[in-house]
């Protein structure tokens, strides 16, 4: 089997999928533990759906090597509006992820069969919903971004780790001591989007959400402390991602999916122990 | 500062992947002298070229390898490919008839295809399989580019059963 693996790994473009996969991984666990903690686990659905959206536009217009340089600011202004507007609006937090989840996927869809730019709208749709084999059809260029933009990430995330923990578990608070919260959350939404933006290669955009929820939930259920649901939390990722796109290479399984179902069992076992331990 | 020492470490490691080896004296032991011959040898070009074979893969591997070809064509010119797919026959705008290698992906709701030209000359349809059945094809890689799309034919082919 490793035999075969190396065989696999002289491929550029599976080696592509392995370092964009866990890269990607360890920056949406990262995230995901503040977002559950937040209780924003459903803003990566809505985001995702947005730059479905802006992708299709990409398409339309025929800007398929530099569908990036589109997608990435507009999902990144759309996170700073949901997460700067907060509740002073006459639509409400979820209401609003909601309507721009639905109305985006619907104009994406409606675009890319409007204005075809493909014989197969089918396939270019099914590939950006569900990843079967985007995270296969990497370019270089794009395997570069997936990597400054990753070690972007963790670097803050550890240069603003104990701003980040006050401002996760309670807002009011951190803002009575001076933390000026506004910046963090500017900062935070636009971490989001970028992972958001790196997620749809891995997974597709409708499985996005259990990329970023399924490894912080999982973590939860034997770790108590911030920092150790953490680091557990990427672990369980990294290694989930590799085992999806290990049996994804072997057996010929969507990409997308196959990350995810292994998410879920990693998370079926942990609650299990989680349970058995507490007894 | 151990974040900053700890990020520092992170971005040292990345520069570090990017390193190149620098050459490392050794003992040259005893001298030999060594002739070359500058004459250039025969070209044999069907062997000079490089051979991407993807036939062993699966299907999604082979369709993702596909669609990098049509994306990023010229990275694969001067090179011999060898894939597994579907036989399947369409007609080019002109009308002639073309032989190609369909591949589905994983869900069956995308396909990739390549034409191929034979080098040997068969009799169609009796020397060709039919429509839908698995097989080999190796070729060199050549490409047309229009309005709409890439096209991929493998010119100079063999094709297999698979």
């Amino acid at each position: 089997m490793i035999r075969e693996l190396l065989v696999y790994l002289s491929y550029p473009f599976v080696r592509y999928a392995f370092i964009a996969g866990i890269l990607i991984a360890l920056c949406s666990s990262l995230l995901g533990v503040i977002l559950v903690l937040k209780r924003y686990s459903y803003i990566g659905d809505g985001l995702s759906h947005v730059a479905f959206g802006a992708m299709s536009v990409a398409l339309v217009l025929d800007l398929v090597k530099e569908k990036m340089f589109i997608i990435l600011p507009v999902t990144i202004i759309t996170a700073v509006l949901l997460l700067r507007h907060g509740q002073n609006t006459k639509i409400n937090g979820d209401a609003r992820i909601a309507m721009l989840s639905v109305g985006s996927l619907a104009l994406g869809y409606l675009f890319m069969n409007v204005f075809k730019v493909s014989s197969n709208v089918s396939a270019d749709v099914c590939t950006t919903l569900f990843g079967s084999t985007s995270i296969l059809t990497l370019t270089k260029g794009e395997v570069w971004l997936c990597s400054i933009l990753s070690l972007l990430v963790v670097v803050l995330f550890i240069l603003m780790y104990n701003r980040i923990f006050a401002v996760t578990f309670d807002e009011t608070f951190a803002q009575a001591t001076g933390t000026r919260t506004d910046i963090y959350n500017l900062v935070l939404a636009i971490v989001i989007a970028v992972i958001i933006v790196l997620s749809m290669n891995l997974v597709g955009s409708l499985l996005i959400s259990a990329l970023v929820i399924f490894p912080a939930v999982t973590a939860m259920q034997l770790f108590k402390s911030f920092r150790n649901v953490t680091i557990a939390s990427a672990l369980i990722s990294v290694v989930c991602a590799c085992c999806g796109l290990l049996v994804a290479v072997f057996r010929g399984t969507p990409v997308g999916s196959t990350i995810v179902v292994a998410d879920l069992v990693v998370f079926v076992i942990f609650y299990i122990i989680g349970i058995v331990r507490s007894r | 500062m151990k974040k900053l020492i700890l990020c520092l470490v992170i971005l040292l490691m990345m520069a570090g992947c990017g390193k190149k080896e620098e050459p490392v004296a050794v003992d040259d032991g005893p001298k030999v002298t060594v002739t070359i011959d500058t004459t250039e040898p025969e070209k044999k070009p069907e062997e000079e070229k490089e051979l991407i074979d993807i036939s062993f893969m699966n299907g999604n591997m082979i369709y993702s390898e596909i669609y990098n070809m049509t994306v990023s064509p010229q990275e694969y010119n001067g090179k011999r490919i060898r894939v597994k797919g579907q036989f399947a026959i369409g007609e080019d705008p002109n009308g002639n008839r073309i032989f190609g290698c369909i591949v589905p992906d994983a869900l069956g709701c995308c396909q990739q295809g390549l034409g191929f030209e034979l080098s040997e000359a068969r009799k169609y349809p009796e020397d060709y399989p039919s429509t839908g059945e698995e097989i080999i094809i190796e070729g060199d890689f050549t490409y047309t580019e229009n309005e709409f799309m890439i096209m991929i034919v493998l010119k100079n082919a063999k094709m297999e059963d698979a």
